[in-house]
């Protein structure tokens, strides 16, 4: 059985996010760029289950600009057999939304036919949470999203997900798409002898357009801002002042 | 148009919470109609009824929905969307699970964490872990399906208003 994992190039998640003076999005030119957290950590586990032999082999895809080829190369470099780069952009601004992505990816799943495919459960820039669920809808398979455990049983998956206030053990039919949670696994570090033999691994390039896919956004940015600051905090005397402060502003 | 709100259930339990604060931020968008979908809901069904804001309650009592898997809930929320412009949920994880299948089956992009209305389709989201506030303007043309962050949401044209 193979395994897909899909993969997205994102600002590094140590790097202090700048947002454009002109509302025009967040500053991505000169920017370190990594491998999407969740996205590793997906990686990781289909190594993982390739080394425990439920899985054959280990197929990573990325969509986006032709510089993702770095982030395959990493993920070659951590185990993964080969990659497939899709470019759909010359512009690092211009982020691929999850419906694009999703179609993409079942026109590559269509053709590479896996048996389970393994996703990060969000992405850290745009952070819509939505790209494996909806992989999953479009291609009419089971899902299993935010798991923390998983572990492959003939025909079946076993997912452990985190829900809200819990933890909830599903078994779902292959194929099926899982999203990973942070909880799952810790990524191993690339070796320098694997980051040298990655380099020779296959790593296809195709282009959006030739999927047939349209990957023109359906959500329109109108103004990328800061935060608003939060307020300095206020010290109390006692209890009783505390109260009263609380009153003032309605919270109790 | 009638807005579609994805109840909000702990079992087959109403989170009133969760649910109200999606009812109070859908009121602007048009009517709302709150689904519950679950085994043996008719008691999270009669608790959506109560709460302020609600035109009117759907309530689908199916073991099939009893477990709160993203699956059936999506086929059915796409079997009844043709009556409604927008699709909610409160920003939770089995929401999470369920609305962006629905918006992949609909051909429509899914907009999660909203932390304020502008008006119909547009909405304010936080980015990068909340260190940047995107204003997003959805083109999807019949239906979008949205998912509102649980807390701190506001409406901002009635927030202008209050303030002039």
């Amino acid at each position: 059985m193979k395994v897909l994992v899909p993969v997205k190039r994102v600002i590094d998640y140590n790097v202090k996010v700048r947002v454009k003076a002109d509302g025009a999005g967040v500053d991505l030119a000169n920017v370190k760029m990594s491998m999407n957290p969740f996205d590793e950590i997906a990686v990781e586990e289909a190594i993982r289950l390739k080394e425990a032999g439920k899985v054959d082999e280990v197929v990573v895809v990325s969509i986006g600009v032709e510089k993702a080829q770095e982030t395959l190369r990493t993920a070659l470099a951590m185990g993964a057999d080969s990659a497939i780069l899709v470019v759909a952009t010359d512009d690092v601004h211009n982020d691929i939304e999850p419906l694009a992505v999703a179609k993409i990816l079942k026109k590559i799943v269509e053709k590479e036919e896996p048996g389970i495919v393994i996703c990060g459960k969000q992405a850290i820039d745009n952070d819509l949470n939505a790209t494996g669920q909806m992989l999953s809808a479009l291609l009419g398979w089971s899902q299993a999203t935010f798991a923390s455990e998983l572990s492959i049983e003939g025909d079946k998956a076993i997912v452990t997900r985190e829900v809200d206030g819990g933890l909830q053990t599903i078994k779902v039919n292959l194929p099926s798409v899982v999203t990973v949670d942070l909880r799952l696994n810790e990524p191993r570090y690339a070796s320098l002898p694997n980051i040298m033999k990655a380099k020779k691994k296959p790593l296809d390039v195709v282009n959006a357009e030739d999927l047939g896919v349209d990957v023109s956004p359906r959500l329109k940015i109108k103004n990328t801002g800061e935060p608003e600051a939060r307020a300095a905090g206020i010290k109390v005397g006692s209890v009783d002042e505390l109260f009263e402060k609380l009153k003032e502003m309605g919270a109790v | 148009m009638a807005v579609l709100i994805l109840a909000e259930l702990n079992g087959n339990q109403l989170s009133e919470d969760a649910t109200a604060k999606a009812v109070s931020a859908a009121k602007e968008l048009g009517e709302v109609h709150v689904l519950c979908a679950s085994s043996d809901c008719s008691g999270a069904a009669q608790s959506a009824a109560k709460l302020s804001g609600v035109a009117k309650v759907l309530c689908i009592d199916s073991g099939v929905f009893g477990n709160g898997m993203a699956e059936p809930i999506a086929d059915l929320v796409v079997s009844i969307s043709d009556d409604y412009e927008h699709i909610i949920a409160p920003a939770t994880n089995s929401a999470k699970n369920i609305l962006p299948r629905v918006a992949a089956l609909l051909d429509v992009m899914v907009i999660t964490d909203i932390t304020a209305v502008v008006n119909f389709n547009t909405f304010e989201r936080p980015i990068y872990a909340g260190n940047a506030i995107q204003t997003v303007e959805s083109s999807d043309q019949k239906l979008g399906s949205f998912l509102l962050f649980l807390s701190g949401w506001k409406i901002k044209s009635q927030r202008q208003t209050d303030q002039s």
